[in-house]
């Protein structure tokens, strides 16, 4: 099983949002599931062409992944905005 | 998915600001509440059922729609639409929200960035682009649409014809005027009159940047646009426009029982966009432009660098009310004739709207 982590800024628009556990062979399968536990949360992460949002930033462990990054058992997944001011 | 503080229990006469920051809700010059704190508020409308539709724009998550503070489904695009530069069209802003009038109470519209107009016929569970409008030639032969201001074209005014629910009006920075008498299957120009001095050729057939049109609520054959050109009135529901002056500025407020009455807040020039003179000034015509007095008493009279950009004018009877972009509010309760300050505090005022 994968963890996957959001960040807290989520939790305004997902209130119950936790940390879950899914089953994937890569990031962009995960955050199908993703989408199954939390319902409306791809148009937060992905624009309408499946692509990740411009200053979404998604992380294996420590290191920057996109969606087509493999993931394997024990992996954990980090959801993260971009840091960004204004 | 959270549902913000409920709106149900608004009464008569509140004022809605949507600003950069959030919402702000005015009573009697009062803030009274506070909602979607943060949010960049691009876009307010009031049901015909009193719920308050709001359109956000965050930085991460994109554009996203809520009713009373519960999200509702946001419009898209799809994998075969392009851009008028050929790119993949990809919402970056809703800018206009409204019903679809008494005759269809279910029906939502919407304006975006890219420049779409989708329709939904149950209240924003799903949405669809209207393909007349989106395949227009003006837009995919003619390559007559182009950004302003924006990278895009995009779509910042709907009127909706309270006497002919099917007969609706569009505005798009830049393109023109359009409407459609048949819900939007087909799309005629309204463009007869205007200038794009911008352009070699500044009588196209479109090109043209209307910041803000608006329709007469009784008289729905008289329009009113402040337009980058200038003012603009139609008699004919935008068969033909008079230009009345070359005053640019971004919005436009109408008397709801004078047909020949409006306001304007003038800014200096495309290039120098702020208050014109730097003087804050509200102008008034009750004789369809042909002259204009000054309706400011009441506001600063030092020098202010601020303006008021379209949807942040609004009047309601004898209540109007406009927010600037340093997140000023002013208001009136008797037309003009005075207003005061009711805040000076806020972020900047994107959105204003009288609700009941």
């Amino acid at each position: 099983m994968i963890k996957v982590h959001f960040t807290s800024a989520l939790k305004r628009f997902f209130p119950n949002l936790q940390t879950i556990e899914v089953e994937a062979s890569d990031v962009s399968t995960a955050l199908l599931q993703v989408e199954e536990k939390y319902p409306g949360m791809k148009s937060y992460l992905m624009d309408e062409t499946e692509q990740l949002r411009p200053h979404v930033n998604i992380f294996i462990g420590e290191d920057i992944a996109t969606l087509e990054n493999e993931v394997s058992a024990n992996d954990e997944i980090f959801i993260f905005q971009a840091l960004s001011g204004g | 998915m959270t549902k913000f503080s409920s709106s149900k229990h608004y009464q008569v006469d509140k004022l809605l600001v949507g600003t950069s920051k959030g919402l702000i809700t005015f009573h009697n010059g009062k803030e009274v509440r506070f909602e979607y704190e943060g949010l960049n508020i691009t876009a307010i409308h009031q049901l015909t059922n009193g719920e308050i539709a709001v359109a956000i724009n965050h930085k991460h998550w994109g554009s996203k729609l809520f009713i009373n503070g519960a999200p509702i489904p946001a419009p898209t695009f799809q994998k075969n639409h392009k851009t008028v530069t050929g790119s993949q069209a990809i919402l970056k802003q809703i800018w206009f929200i409204t019903d679809g009038g008494e005759k269809y109470p279910d029906r939502l519209w919407v304006g975006t960035e890219p420049g779409a107009l989708f329709i939904s016929e149950d209240r924003g569970q799903h949405w669809h682009l209207i393909n007349g409008l989106w395949n227009h030639p003006s837009r995919i032969s003619h390559q007559q649409w182009f950004g302003a201001g924006k990278d895009l074209p995009f779509i910042h005014s709907i009127i909706v014809d309270p006497n002919n629910n099917d007969c609706i009006y569009i505005s798009v920075s830049c393109a023109g005027i359009f409407r459609s008498m048949d819900s939007g299957k087909t799309w005629d120009l309204m463009n007869e009159g205007m200038k794009a001095k911008y352009l070699p050729n500044p009588k196209p057939e479109a090109g043209y940047d209307p910041h803000q049109v608006l329709m007469h609520p009784t008289h729905n054959h008289v329009l009113w646009q402040q337009n980058h050109c200038g003012v603009y009135r139609s008699e004919n529901g935008g068969k033909q426009w008079i230009e009345i002056n070359d005053q640019y500025g971004f919005c436009i407020s109408i008397d709801e029982h004078n047909p020949e009455e409006a306001w304007i807040i003038p800014v200096e020039n495309e290039t120098s966009r702020i208050p014109k003179d730097r003087l804050l000034r509200v102008l008034h015509t009750q004789d369809c432009g042909k002259s204009w007095n000054d309706a400011s008493s009441g506001l600063p009279n030092e020098p202010f660098y601020s303006i008021v950009l379209r949807n942040g004018f609004a009047k309601k009877g004898d209540l109007m009310a406009f927010g600037t972009t340093n997140g000023n509010v002013y208001m009136s309760n008797d037309k003009a004739n005075s207003w005061q300050e009711i805040s000076t505090n806020l972020a900047k005022v994107n959105y204003i709207s009288f609700i009941k």
